[in-house]
Formats: structure tokens, C-alpha cells, sequence
């Protein structure tokens, strides 16, 4: 699991430091790029936050990180999310667990408007992942099941015209394949919302 | 073009397949559940938890608890795990009663009438010695009335005697009679050896072999151990080790009328005819084909408990199932100093308490 989110932030910061690169041949080359990608409307977007999501009928906070290549209206992207807090309940009982929960996968977007102060954007996300009940002692993996959702969400974006931005999500999150004691799919899917930050990584002037 | 690059490594990296190992729960055999489900208090078993682990009712070791065919209890204790392996002691007995009930289902045997003289034909010597014990048949063998001489209550000398020979059922069957067959009850766990090579000869394969082939394969009953005596006959008094989940399983067959996953493993006549009792030996306790029943005297009946039966290993391995509330009771011990009616009969009771107090 761990392998993903590790995966997500060397290539992220391996394009930082490509970009930042000081000497003359790389300014060159990254100036060519910067110039490629502006003159391609190609931008760079990430967001980091927090998913309240539904969780075994209560609402429980997951971390949340995309990143998202923009292209004008468009927007493509990975997405990663991690169940925070600790969850505790009786599996076999009197034995209670924590359930830990990760997931990654692709979101795609679409802006539908935008004024002077807010932008407003339909993504869907399609993440794949597992969820495990785990000992809190040993921190054994007891029970683990692959659990995969869509995720269909309204984002506004308000302060468009900075590099940092306040966003907010509402959607619906559907789990399937889940196959834990204790909890199905059905106990953590529903209406969700969302609040973060979204950063203009690079060029994203849409 | 090419320094696009990080972004699709970042795309490949983001979307990345997790690897880890998906560990599918062991519920194959029964869902699990809170006790909360069935009416039951979950505090009060969590009482029950908190009681075991004071040790007041020494040396438990594990305890899984059956209702309505979900898992609503199980844990470890003394360092145990769910996979250990046990000797369930003399527990081991009942798997002679319920090989004998799949060998008539098989057409083996015809029927526990049978002498055993007829079916053990090479300890002819030692069944001459007294033309009554000729006439010992199988189903004296189950109900503990050979009338062998044998004593492992009051002192082990029998049960030792027997384990330091080299062939268990020569030095049983040496015994001399103290009683008439079909007379007078006497506990003889060392009987079931007798069994287990009438098994045997019966099958031509061990009781181990066939109770692998016929009870275990199909329970998905995979990591087991049993031992035998130095001439080959499996250890039918005392050597089986289970799983506590596996020994569970046992008495769910049994419960469910030997029915296991649409597959009959066990015929229901037999399982009525061994589960019943057949004598009363004790104010406490009558006796079906190796299995306990409770008898209804004041005081010595737990509640709703009257078609319940039950083995009591010696060691605190007992198991009891209880059709009236669709019960299993599978306790896990090593209790030897209270012999049959410890800790772990005194559990049940308990448990048997909960149901009570909140219908």
C-alpha cells in the first residue's frame, strides 16, 4: 500500500527538482517545457484534504491527495486516500480491531463554469484498494478484502486567481467487492463532502 | 515530448496495483456475529471474557461459541492462538462413536449388536480367557458397559498400564471381566481403542485414515494430528489434536443432523440413536453412544438443556450442542485435576445463565 503513496511523491517531487533545476542546459530544457506546456494549455493541479466520508453508519475522515494533469476544461489525474482516526469494533467478539482502509486510483475532471471568484468542476474518481481489520497490538492484518468505488463529486474552487485555492467537494461514494466481517460495501457508501486546498502546481490558469 | 516523462511516471506510479496479500476471512464455516443479535447482552459476555482471564475458572484456553449458526464468541487464552493445535484428551472417544455411525452408513457393519470376538479375530487368545467377554459387543463398548475391569477415576493405573504396552487392545481385552457385559457402567476411555481397531479391520485403513477421508475432508478440517499406539491402531482414547474452530466443527455436524453443506456426512438416525440416552448411570448424567446428556434432576439441569449433549474430555476439552438453542459450547481446557465435571462444565452453566436472563 504504502508503495503507492511512496510512488506518488517521488515522481512528484522528481518533476519539482527537474523543474528547479539551476544549471543552464536544464533551465534551457525546463524553460522549453514551461513554454510547451503554456503554449499547450497544459497545466499541473493537486489537492490535499480531507474526504468525510461514510463509514459504518457515521461519518469518518480519510486524508485525501490527487494530482492532476489539466489540459483547457480537462483534467486527468491520481487520486489517494487513506481512512484516519482510529475505528474500533468487535469482529470476533470480544475482540475489537481497527479497520485501516486505503485506496488509489485515476480521477478524471471536467470544469462546467467559472466566474471571477469560483470555478465549479464535475470529477469522478475510480480508486481501487483494501481494507484490512487490524490488531491494534500486533498490528497484524487479521482480515484484509480488495474494495474498489466510483466516486462522482461537484468541486468549487473559490479564489481562482492565486496558486492556492479553498475547495470544496459533494458527492457520492460507491464501494463494491468488499468483503470483510462485520461491514459490506453498503456501510461505506453514500453522499460525501470534501475540504482542502487545491494548488496550481503549475500553469493552471483554467 | 519526452519531458512529459514525469507526469506519466507519475500517473503509472499513482494508479499502481496494490500487491498486498488479500486475507480472506475464515468464514466458510459460520458468519460472525455479536451476541447483542441473538438477545444476549454483549457486557455480560465481555463479564465472561474478563472472568476467564482472572483464571476463575482455570486454565481455559479457548472458548467458541456457536448461535444460530453465526460465530458470536471466540477467543484464546494462556498464550493460545486460533490455529494451535490441542490434544482434545480423551474427547477423542466421540470420534469412535461417530465412525461407527459411518461405517453402518457404509455398509461395514450392519450392526453394534456385533460381537466384537467376530470382528477382532487376532486377539482370539486374549477374548478366550473368559467365555463372556466373547459375548461384549459394540454397543456395550459405547455406553461403557463391557464390564471389563478398568479403573482411570479413582487412580490412572489402567490408563497408564495401557499407554506403556505395545499393543493398547491386546492389553484391554487381557483384562479380566468385573462385571456382566451390558451390566454395570463403568468409564472406560481406553474402550475406544477396541473401537478403533474394529474400525480397522473393519475398513482396512486406520481410524485416522478414515475419519480423514470421510469426516475431515469434508469439514475442510486440514491441520490435524493423532497419534497411535506402537502397533499402528490410532490413539481413539486420547490422541487426537484439533483446532479448537476444527473440534467446533464436529459438534455443528452433529447439530445440523450430519448435514454439511448440502452433503449428508453422517446419517440423522444415527446421530438421534448416539445422541440419545440409552442408560442413567448417574443422578447427573445419562449416556447415549459415548456422548452426555444431561439428566432433568433439580439442580443438575442447565437451562433449555434437555436434547442437549455433550463430550467431557477429561483435560477440560468439552463440547457441547444444544438443538433447543441451536447452541454450540466448545471449550478448550487443561483442567485435569477436575476430571470430567470441571471448569468447563461449569462454564456452560453459565453461558446457559445468559440465555436465561434475557428471553
Amino acid at each position: 500500500m504504502h508503495k503507492c503513496y511512496l510512488g506518488l511523491l517521488l515522481c512528484f517531487f522528481q518533476y519539482v527538482i527537474i523543474a528547479q533545476q539551476a544549471d543552464s542546459l536544464t533551465q534551457s530544457k525546463t524553460n522549453n517545457f514551461t513554454h510547451f506546456l503554456k503554449k499547450k494549455n497544459i497545466g499541473l493541479t493537486a489537492f490535499t484534504g480531507f474526504d468525510v466520508t461514510p463509514t459504518m453508519e457515521n461519518f469518518q475522515k480519510q486524508i485525501r491527495l490527487d494530482i492532476s494533469v489539466t489540459h483547457e476544461r480537462l483534467s486527468l489525474g491520481v487520486t489517494y486516500s487513506s481512512l484516519l482516526g482510529v475505528l474500533k469494533q468487535y469482529v470476533i467478539f470480544p475482540n475489537t480491531y481497527r479497520l485501516n482502509a486505503q485506496h488509489g486510483g485515476v480521477i478524471l475532471g471536467i470544469r462546467i463554469f467559472q466566474s471571477k471568484w469560483i470555478k465549479g468542476y464535475v470529477n469522478t474518481a475510480y480508486h481501487w484498494g483494501q481494507m484490512v481489520w487490524e490488531d491494534p497490538v500486533s498490528k497484524e492484518y487479521v482480515f484484509s478484502s480488495k474494495s474498489e468505488g466510483i466516486k462522482p463529486e461537484f468541486e468549487i474552487t473559490i479564489y481562482p486567481e492565486f496558486w492556492l485555492q479553498l475547495s470544496a467537494k459533494v458527492g457520492y461514494q460507491q464501494i463494491s467487492k468488499l468483503d470483510l466481517p462485520q461491514i459490506n460495501s453498503a456501510d461505506f457508501s453514500g453522499f460525501f463532502y470534501s475540504l482542502g486546498l487545491k494548488l496550481n502546481l503549475n500553469n493552471e490558469k483554467y | 515530448m519526452k519531458n512529459i516523462k514525469p507526469f506519466f511516471l507519475l500517473i503509472l506510479f499513482g494508479s499502481c496495483v496494490f500487491t498486498n496479500e488479500n486475507l480472506a476471512p475464515d468464514q466458510q464455516t459460520w458468519n460472525y456475529a455479536l451476541p447483542n443479535q441473538f438477545n444476549l447482552i454483549n457486557d455480560e459476555f465481555i463479564n465472561l471474557n474478563e472472568a476467564i482471564l482472572n483464571d476463575e475458572y482455570k486454565n481455559i484456553q479457548a472458548l467458541v461459541i456457536i448461535k444460530d449458526d453465526q460465530l458470536i464468541f471466540e477467543n484464546y487464552y494462556l498464550d493460545q492462538q486460533r490455529e494451535d493445535l490441542n490434544n482434545i484428551d480423551n474427547a477423542t472417544n466421540i470420534l469412535t462413536s461417530i465412525a461407527i455411525g459411518m461405517a453402518i452408513d457404509d455398509g461395514y457393519l450392519i450392526s453394534i449388536e456385533t460381537p466384537i470376538a467376530d470382528l477382532l479375530p487376532e486377539y482370539e487368545n486374549e477374548l478366550s480367557n473368559d467365555s463372556l467377554k466373547k459375548t461384549i459387543t459394540i454397543r456395550q463398548l459405547l455406553t461403557h458397559r463391557s464390564g471389563l475391569s478398568w479403573d482411570e477415576i479413582v487412580s490412572e493405573n489402567d490408563l497408564e498400564e495401557m499407554m506403556n504396552s505395545d499393543d493398547w487392545v491386546k492389553n484391554l481385552l487381557k483384562k479380566p471381566l468385573d462385571a456382566i457385559p451390558g451390566g454395570r457402567y463403568n468409564f472406560n476411555s481406553g474402550a475406544s481403542m477396541i473401537l478403533s481397531k474394529i474400525i480397522q479391520n473393519l475398513t482396512n485403513e486406520t481410524l485416522s485414515s478414515y475419519i480423514d477421508r470421510r469426516l475431515f475432508k469434508a469439514l475442510e478440517i486440514e491441520e490435524w494430528l493423532w497419534t497411535a499406539d506402537p502397533s499402528g491402531t490410532t490413539n481413539a482414547t486420547n490422541g487426537l489434536h484439533l483446532t479448537q474452530l476444527d473440534f467446533t466443527k464436529i459438534g455443528y455436524l452433529l447439530l445440523k443432523n450430519g448435514l454439511w453443506k448440502d452433503q449428508v456426512i453422517l446419517s440423522e438416525n444415527w446421530i438421534y440413536e448416539s445422541t440419545t440416552s440409552q442408560h442413567q448411570p448417574s443422578y447427573s448424567y445419562s449416556l447415549g453412544y459415548l456422548w452426555f446428556q444431561f439428566t432433568e434432576d433439580q439442580g443438575n439441569a442447565p437451562y433449555n438443556s434437555k436434547q442437549t449433549f455433550y463430550i467431557p474430555g477429561q483435560t477440560g476439552y468439552h463440547l457441547y450442542i444444544n438443538p433447543e438453542e441451536n447452541l454450540i459450547v466448545s471449550v478448550g481446557a487443561t483442567n485435569y485435576f477436575y476430571r470430567l465435571f470441571g471448569p468447563s462444565y461449569w462454564l456452560y452453566f453459565v453461558i446457559m445463565d445468559l440465555h436465561r436472563d434475557h428471553l
